[in-house]
């Protein structure tokens, strides 16, 4: 397989992920939410929706930031074609 | 043949993939917290291999600057590396040939053709040991002519391994990318170095020493056999400064280089077996529950 080719898949692919991994925040969020707002009086779980929900929010976070330099990378190299 | 930039945007868009598998591992809800210290790491992992592929330029301007810096420090006694190369090409060619002949011409004789035989047996291993340093040379040379235009490629290549998900090539790629470094830098300055080495352990006393000989050799034929009882002594300590700086001191420099790329590829985390632990562990960790 060429490698342009490979650039591509790769591509697609990230994006792919990058929204999977947004919908799986989403699913974590409501998961922690459901865990957090049950009425169950365990401690352990309790704390482990909180961790949930804290991962997602963090997981968001970082996709964001990583697509804007992804971004922004991809803004300066194109800038820089054009003008060499 | 693929570009050079091509396999740069091909390593950001593996970067781009790892980091988002990793935030997807991280934004999963899995109960344990060993699998999902997964996500961090392929985050991480990738957010490394970009910093090393987007500072490309900074590498290639730390490398010409310690290159500088080192032909400043050590100054061979010649400044390009060609003659240095020919210098040292032509010492070697002329102690095997002198070893050869010597053999040759003592065997050649009837009534010395024991001797030649014990020579033959005495200097063998010495000739094989000045072949052999002359094929590594000539090794260095073409490594060192062709370096300039392979390096970049390895280095490129050796972040491709090491951006791979899952740290599937992370020692193999910090291996090429830190031996590339060390090889550019420091292997240009080996033939000089050998060189001003060979000047420090008495090549040259020896060698004046040998030509002082000679020439008393032809003023003063009465100390002719004092003469010669002093020259297997000359002749040693030459071909012993010979040996060492240019045989021995090479591939110990070698050595301390392979060393030293072994040394900065495990300082940037070319050691760590997450592929073994990624696959293994969580099955240990269960093996682990159902045991317990």
């Amino acid at each position: 397989m060429p490698l342009d080719v490979l650039i591509r898949v790769f591509a697609v692919l990230t994006t792919q992920l990058s929204l999977t991994a947004i919908a799986g925040s989403g699913l974590s969020w409501s998961l922690a939410s459901v865990i957090k707002g049950a009425p169950i009086p365990l401690r352990e779980l309790k704390e482990f929706g909180q961790s949930l929900q804290i991962d997602a929010i963090k997981a968001l976070f970082l996709v964001a930031i990583y697509s804007s330099v992804a971004s922004l990378i991809a803004w300066v190299a194109v800038l820089l074609s054009s003008a060499a | 043949m693929i570009g050079i930039g091509l396999l740069i945007a091909f390593i950001y868009s593996q970067c781009a993939l790892e980091f988002s598998l990793g935030a997807l591992w991280h934004a999963l809800p899995l109960p344990r917290p060993e699998w999902k210290a997964y996500g961090p790491t392929l985050m991480w992992d990738a957010t490394v291999s970009l910093f090393a592929i987007s500072s490309l330029s900074a590498v290639q301007v730390l490398m010409s600057w310690l290159s500088s810096m080192l032909n400043e420090t050590f100054p061979g006694p010649f400044s390009s590396s060609t003659a240095s190369f020919a210098l040292i090409t032509s010492q070697l060619v002329l102690v095997d040939t002198t070893l050869l002949l010597i053999v040759a011409g003592v065997s050649s004789t009837v009534v010395l053709e024991p001797v030649g035989e014990v020579l033959a047996r005495m200097f063998g291993p010495a000739i094989s040991g000045v072949t052999t340093a002359i094929i590594l040379w000539s090794i260095i040379q073409i490594v060192i002519s062709l370096f300039p235009r392979v390096w970049l490629w390895s280095y490129v290549l050796g972040v491709s391994f090491y951006a791979l998900p899952f740290r599937l090539g992370r020692r193999l790629g910090a291996y090429l990318m830190t031996s590339s470094i060390v090889i550019a830098v420091a292997l240009p300055i080996l033939p000089s170095l050998a060189l001003a080495f060979q000047g420090l352990i008495g090549y040259e006393g020896a060698f004046r020493n040998l030509a002082d000989l000679a020439s008393q050799i032809t003023t003063k034929p009465l100390a002719v056999p004092t003469i010669i009882a002093s020259l297997p002594q000359v002749l040693g300590t030459m071909i012993a400064a010979l040996v060492i700086s240019l045989i021995v001191f090479p591939v110990a420099y070698l050595f301390a280089l392979s060393l030293l790329a072994r040394s900065a590829a495990s300082l940037i985390g070319g050691s760590s077996p997450m592929s073994t632990s990624f696959f293994l562990g969580p099955s240990r960790q269960i093996a682990r529950g159902l045991t317990d």
